[in-house]
């Protein structure tokens, strides 16, 4: 009785597996990076639910694209960002980085976002592949909680005191152990189940709630605000050494009501992020406005999804294809 | 602490293991005591008032039992205690929608009180109520221990959202309280779990849709709006079932039977059926202790009908001081009205249009109830009709309510109902591992699908 027991649990944990990797989730397939930390593996596939949907698989880096040709055209745009560049939430051909790619024959829209990346993770980002993609332009899109997440950077300097290097504490190499990494690239139940309840047993434990935590004001003052103004500057300088031309693209950060009445969130850090590349003489394109007056105009909101909210979250496919025929109209902008 | 909570699981745990511990005879003090606790948790304030209205309750239905010879003071004990038991609600419940709409009518500005509102309020008022009225008709004798009164008012599966427990169902059981065994352990488990699938896994989800259409509905269009009002039906369903199983389901394994609460409500096919599917606790009390002592059906015909609106736009009024709640409870009212009349006539409707009729109307009586004011349900009800926005179709919420669905049409077609005591019985042998599986699959289920964050009980609010 025992072992018939055993044998239909655990073939009923295998059609588990089955489920969740056929609806909810793909296996987190992860490799260490030493300056990135944990991304994901070349060519993973990826099935997200939660927000959205989308399946697809990774290119050789790990990133959204279809494999990169062998030989690229003359003219190649590395757009770099956060997880509003990476698109997780809608088919890759819908992404505002993949429309502009084919629309614009002649070039090569490269999309190097990965979720959570703050400039100078964009500029890690750009420095590892460089080489590969040889941009010849970059599209750099940031929001307003980036200059917070750029004041949490750590820095080495040179001897005049000024930044040489930016980088981030990152989990240790062996933080999974091969064990952990071969399960989580496996078992799209465990990723699921780790995904869901890790914070809140960890909050239950701990008492202390990350997400929460996480969700603080992100006003800055004082010391901490030159820090994160300098690094910010070193980044754009970073950016403008490489000798490509640079684009930066603030993404937008509206949320939508009743009455078609949409309110873009102005913060602190887009107005410094604004300023302080157009000081250095780089073309700022703002969405916000976009998004705002597309709404009130047709009602139709640009962000949020049919199984979360419309009116909050990420870009929905809609909204990628608003700012994709933004972007192209600003074509003489960014390949300039 | 609700009962979906890790919170509960330790309390419950830790009360087991006290009951397990403590003699027998010290059992009641076990239950009170951590009664109590619970209570505390929510505001430790009223813990007070808690043993106020249990004190009164206890002393008064004393004092109509002594005096069963002298009618008048019989009767003054009666008063005093159901005067006491509706201050408290006027107070606590009703004060400042007393002076809002003094205030408008008057035409005067008005300032708010600051009262909190206990939970649970109506529910222990209501059970004290119900006792008082028993003693004074004589249908029970008053209960001359302090200890067990207070038990069954405070006892805490049904202490914040019901079922409301008549004291002659209760208070027998603590005289012949068995203990917890295994039996009642394996059985409350699985009402238990029933109460918590709905709960977590039907009405939790569906709030993550009809939040944000009841809070905006002249956002999204005439699909949505109905979807989100189909939605809500299914997720109030849920939601209050679900804590009254949760309640009968930890009351069992202490040992204790609570009533049902719902009938499959939504198979009804009138609306004088409906009342005795949903929140059948209430719906009775109403019946025996307000319709009744009006004088019911055995007046003239008119005053019959007036019964009946006083009746549904008090048990309107109880759900919370709003005139939403008025307005809820005055369509009820007309509907039951419509129906005697209509009954009185001989006529009969087939049972599909009945049941089609009277599921139309409750999910429109819906839109008052959930809406915040009276504004917004005038523009969820236009929008029902001409709604014109964003059309959001939740895939999730479709499946769901597909889901209840087809459990409410099979039990239709086999002429079942789910209640608390229909449910699957120890088993051995072969079916043993089916159970087992089946189980398994169910908090497999839950772990997936389940939201992480369980939003609190929508009963705990009346």
């Amino acid at each position: 009785m025992r072992w018939k027991i055993a044998g239909a649990l655990f073939g009923s944990l295998v059609l588990w597996e089955l489920i969740v990797r056929l609806f909810v989730l793909s296996p987190a397939q992860e490799v260490f990076e030493p300056r990135l930390g944990y991304v994901h593996a070349p060519h993973a596939p990826i099935l997200r639910t939660y927000e959205g949907y989308a399946r697809f698989a990774l290119d050789q880096f790990g990133l959204n694209n279809d494999v990169l040709p062998a030989t690229l055209p003359e003219k190649r745009v590395f757009v770099v960002g956060d997880s509003f560049v990476e698109a997780y939430q809608v088919m890759r051909t819908e992404n505002f980085v993949s429309r502009l790619d084919e629309v614009w024959r002649d070039s090569l829209l490269f999309n190097a976002g990965s979720s959570g990346a703050a400039p100078d993770k964009s500029l890690a980002v750009y420095e590892l592949l460089k080489s590969s993609v040889r941009p010849t332009h970059v599209l750099l899109c940031v929001n307003a909680s980036d200059l917070y997440e750029l004041s949490l950077a750590k820095t080495k300097r040179n001897a005049d005191g000024g930044v040489q290097h930016l980088w981030r504490k990152q989990d240790a190499p062996t933080a999974l152990t091969p064990l952990k990494l071969w399960i989580y690239g496996h078992s799209s139940l465990v990723t699921h189940l780790k995904w869901k309840y890790e914070n809140d047993i960890r909050a239950w434990l701990t008492g202390k709630n990350g997400k929460m935590e996480s969700r603080q004001s992100h006003q800055l003052s004082g010391k901490r605000l030159q820090r994160a103004v300098e690094y910010w500057q070193f980044v754009l300088q970073s950016f403008q050494q490489e000798g490509g031309s640079l684009t930066v693209l603030m993404m937008p950060e509206v949320e939508y009501f009743s009455g078609q009445v949409a309110k873009a969130k102005v913060r602190q850090g887009r107005v410094i992020l604004t300023d302080e590349a157009v000081k250095l003489g780089i073309p700022v394109l703002d969405s916000n406005s976009l998004f705002v007056q597309n709404f009130q105009k047709t009602g139709e909101p640009a962000i949020g999804f049919a199984n979360t909210h419309y009116g909050k979250g990420h870009i929905n496919a809609y909204g990628h294809q608003l700012l994709a025929n933004w972007l192209g109209a600003q074509r003489s902008v960014i390949l300039r | 602490m609700i009962f979906s909570s890790i919170d509960f699981v330790i309390f419950f745990a830790a009360l087991l293991l006290a009951l397990w511990l403590a003699p027998k005879r010290l059992h009641s003090w076990v239950l009170l005591a951590f009664s109590y606790g619970f209570y505390a948790v929510w505001d430790v304030r009223f813990l007070l008032l808690l043993a106020f209205v249990s004190f009164v309750g206890h002393g008064c239905g004393l004092a109509i039992e002594r005096n069963h010879q002298q009618q008048k003071n019989k009767n003054r004990a009666l008063w005093l205690g159901i005067v006491s038991m509706l201050l408290v609600l006027a107070y606590f419940k009703y004060a400042n929608f007393f002076i809002d709409n003094a205030a408008v009518l008057l035409g005067i500005s008005s300032e708010h009180l600051n009262i909190v509102l206990p939970v649970g309020l109506s529910f222990f008022t209501f059970q004290v109520m119900s006792y008082l009225v028993d003693v004074w008709r004589g249908d029970i004798r008053a209960c001359a221990s302090k200890k067990e009164f207070f038990l069954y008012v405070a006892f805490f599966p049904q202490l914040v959202a019901g079922p409301i427990v008549r004291a002659k169902d209760f208070l027998p059981q603590l005289q012949q309280h068995v203990g917890v065994n295994w039996d009642y352990i394996y059985l409350g488990g699985q009402i238990f779990t029933l109460g918590f699938i709905q709960k977590v896994f039907i009405a939790d989800r569906l709030a993550m849709f009809c939040d944000p259409v009841f809070s905006s509905p002249s956002l999204y269009d005439a699909t949505t709006l109905w979807l989100g009002l189909l939605a809500y039906a299914v997720q109030i369903f849920c939601d209050f079932s679900g804590y009254s199983h949760m309640a009968i389901g930890i009351a069992l394994v202490l040992g204790f039977k609570l009533p049902e609460n719902f009938r499959m409500p939504y198979l009804a096919t009138s609306i004088a059926d409906f009342w005795r599917r949903w929140h059948i606790s209430l719906s009775s009390w109403l019946r025996d202790y307000l319709y009744i002592s009006l004088g019911g059906s055995r007046v003239a015909p008119n005053k019959v009908y007036m019964n009946l609106m006083i009746t549904m736009l008090l048990g309107g009024l109880w759900h919370g001081a709003s005139w939403n709640f008025v307005l809820w409870g005055a369509m009820h009212g007309v509907a039951l009205c419509l129906h005697r009349v209509w009954k009185q006539a001989g006529c009969e409707l087939p049972s599909l249009l009945g049941w089609a009729l009277t599921f139309l109307f409750v999910l429109l009586t819906w839109v008052p109830f959930r809406c915040a004011d009276f504004d917004q349900s005038m523009i969820y009800f236009s929008g029902l009709l001409s709604g014109r926005g964003i059309h959001w179709v939740m895939p999730q919420v479709i499946g769901l309510l597909a889901l209840v669905g087809l459990v409410h049409g099979v039990m239709a077609c086999r002429q079942q109902q789910i209640g608390a005591w229909h449910v699957l019985l120890p088993v051995s042998g072969k079916e043993k591992i089916l159970h087992i599986v089946a189980w398994f699959w169910l908090v497999m289920a839950l772990l997936v699908w389940s939201p992480t964050n369980s939003s609190p009980f929508i009963y705990f609010q009346f």
